[in-house]
């Protein structure tokens, strides 16, 4: 469609052209800051509707108070490369170990597909967050198919000290589990593997609060002290080793600080928004600023089962 | 001299794009590319009786086409050069034609009128070769439908397999032959409309770059001369399927500025 939301958000007539149109550019500071580094990772700038996504991203957040507890995160779609998409939003900054993604594991629109020995090392350790202070999310737009059970977030410490903070699925007991500094006392929820947004949250000694597929709820939980190793993405760090191995697609990942029960919320919405924006520039070519969500989330399913616009 | 409350304030008129970047070897469009521009955009013949007329930019787009063409359709005999070098692409074989009206409607991509080749054996021929040996700047805004969508191609070479600016199932394409495989780069959406565009500063190495809506694609080298002859095709073999609403060619290296002027003149006039 709009060939002007397609024109890169720095390019000198992104905003507009004297006599013909004008569109609304990014303008939150640390989304331009992002999008720069974004754009020196993939050797050019994303296209304006992309930009703008990020850039609702960002205020999204920072509107709902969660932006400052995101202490590492990564925007996995969107980018134009691989490269890009591992450009951190904020903090530590991953790394693809042993560079097991390529480029082709890479989808603009839906993020980074897991191949089951691959995974990210996040760069931010477990006890770099309080221990009655931490949270953990993700993002995944297609479940992965392990055949026991797969995490696609976590870091778990040694034998004895199993204050463990994931996010997964159990194929084999068929379900959703997502814990905060206690690996057995956690929040537990039946069914497929939810695609979607997932996070988990903890701001005292005594219990965590969890979301999945859009509900939250809470358990007591006994904390335990946070090993020092970094956060696994697609895998969890098992002391060290790597195990749980995700073939999910991961679009969006975050680690920091507790955001409490309406900050998972928030976070859920700021990030589904997000990841809705971008199909929609991507998909449909068109800047999404303005848009109401539930009208891009609509137009987006309808182009995903195969329809468009035109 | 009369207050400002007595005098008439007459809004400026956006200058087309040959306005702001004069000097294009041929420009092929179904807009008016300068505002000085009154010849008409394209030649067209309809279905019902092979009847011929001309029609101006305006004419495409305010219904005065699609009332030639009645109930019925009409094909593109010749796309009017607005280069004001005569270089106009045309093709007198009825079949060959690529159609510009289906069923009484003025194609469309994308809200703006566009020349819908077959995949089959569409394309508009030069009267002449035009070859760029040294610099060029290419532009063309097209959807590939089918096997491939040739901006600009070259017509038989001797010893080779003619020159090629455009996509092709997936590819950026800008090549001259089997010798010269210049500029491919694979993983393009061609399903979308695209704005593409071709720099080359010299034949040397690294002296040529590609452009997608706008941002850098891939820097390589082309040696080749470019030989443009055709529109929506190359040679008798690489027809194209798809829609191309604008195509031009400077025989000029276009420098960031001017190529961002015309990308973004371009990207704004083919919005909606």
């Amino acid at each position: 469609m709009s060939l002007a939301a397609k024109l890169p958000y720095d390019h000198p007539y992104a905003g507009g052209f004297s006599g013909i149109g004008s569109q609304p550019l990014p303008t939150d500071a640390d989304a331009l800051d992002y999008l720069s580094r974004m754009a020196t990772a993939d050797g050019a700038g994303v296209e304006t509707g992309v930009a703008v996504a990020v850039d609702a991203f960002f205020r999204d957040s920072k509107a709902a108070g969660v932006f400052d507890a995101l202490k590492a995160c990564c925007i996995l779609a969107g980018a134009r490369t691989l490269a890009g998409a591992l450009v951190p939003v904020v903090g530590d900054a991953p790394t693809n170990v042993a560079n097991g993604f390529v480029n082709g594991d890479f989808s603009r629109t839906s993020g980074l597909t897991g191949d089951g020995t691959s995974y990210i090392d996040s760069g931010r350790a477990a006890d770099d967050d309080g221990q009655n202070d931490v949270h953990l999310s993700r993002y995944i737009t297609a479940a992965g198919t392990a055949a026991l059970f797969e995490i696609h977030i976590g870091a778990r410490g040694p034998s004895g000290n199993l204050a463990t903070t994931q996010i997964g699925y159990s194929a084999g007991g068929a379900f959703n589990f997502l814990a905060a500094r206690n690996e057995s006392q956690r929040v537990d929820v039946a069914g497929s593997q939810f695609t979607g947004f997932a996070g988990v949250t903890r701001s005292v000694s005594t219990s965590m609060t969890a979301r999945i597929n859009g509900s939250t709820s809470s358990a007591a939980s006994t904390s335990g002290s946070p090993p020092s190793i970094p956060y696994y993405v697609f895998a969890r760090n098992n002391n060290g080793s790597a195990d749980g191995l995700s073939n999910a697609t991961i679009a969006f990942y975050s680690i920091g600080t507790d955001i409490g029960s309406a900050g998972l919320t928030a976070l859920d919405t700021a990030v589904t928004h997000l990841i809705n924006r971008l199909k929609f520039a991507l998909l449909v070519g068109e800047n999404p600023s303005g848009l109401d969500p539930d009208t891009i989330d609509y137009i987006v399913r309808g182009y995903e089962a195969g329809g468009s616009l035109e | 001299m009369a207050p400002m409350s007595n005098r008439l304030l007459v809004p400026r008129k956006t200058p087309g794009l040959l306005d702001l970047v004069p000097g294009a070897a041929a420009a092929y469009s179904l807009r008016s590319l300068s505002n000085s521009y009154a010849d008409p955009v394209v030649t067209v013949r309809r279905s019902s009786d092979d009847a011929e007329d001309s029609f101006t930019a305006s004419e495409v787009a305010d219904g005065t086409l699609a009332a030639f063409a009645g109930a019925g359709d009409a094909f593109v005999k010749q796309w009017w050069d607005q280069s004001g070098n005569a270089r106009h692409a045309s093709q007198a074989t009825t079949t060959a034609q690529p159609q510009i009206v289906d069923t009484g409607v003025v194609i469309l991509d994308d809200g703006k009128p566009a020349l819908r080749f077959d995949n089959s054996n569409d394309t508009l021929v030069l009267a002449s070769t035009v070859a760029f040996s040294g610099e060029f700047s290419f532009y063309s805004v097209q959807r590939e439908t089918g096997a491939r969508l040739v901006a600009f191609g070259g017509t038989v070479v001797a010893g080779g397999d003619g020159s090629f600016f455009g996509t092709s199932s997936g590819t950026f394409v800008l090549v001259r032959n089997t010798s010269d495989t210049g500029l491919t780069v694979s993983g393009v959406d061609v399903s979308q409309r695209l704005l593409l565009a071709a720099v080359r500063s010299g034949t040397g190495t690294n002296q040529t770059t590609a452009f997608l809506n706008g941002a850098s694609l891939a820097t390589g080298t082309m040696a080749s001369t470019f030989n443009l002859r055709q529109v929506g095709a190359r040679l008798t073999v690489n027809f194209s399927g798809g829609t191309l609403s604008e195509a031009i060619a400077y025989a000029e290296s276009h420098s960031p500025s001017t190529r961002q002027l015309l990308e973004a003149q371009i990207a704004w006039s083919y919005s909606v």
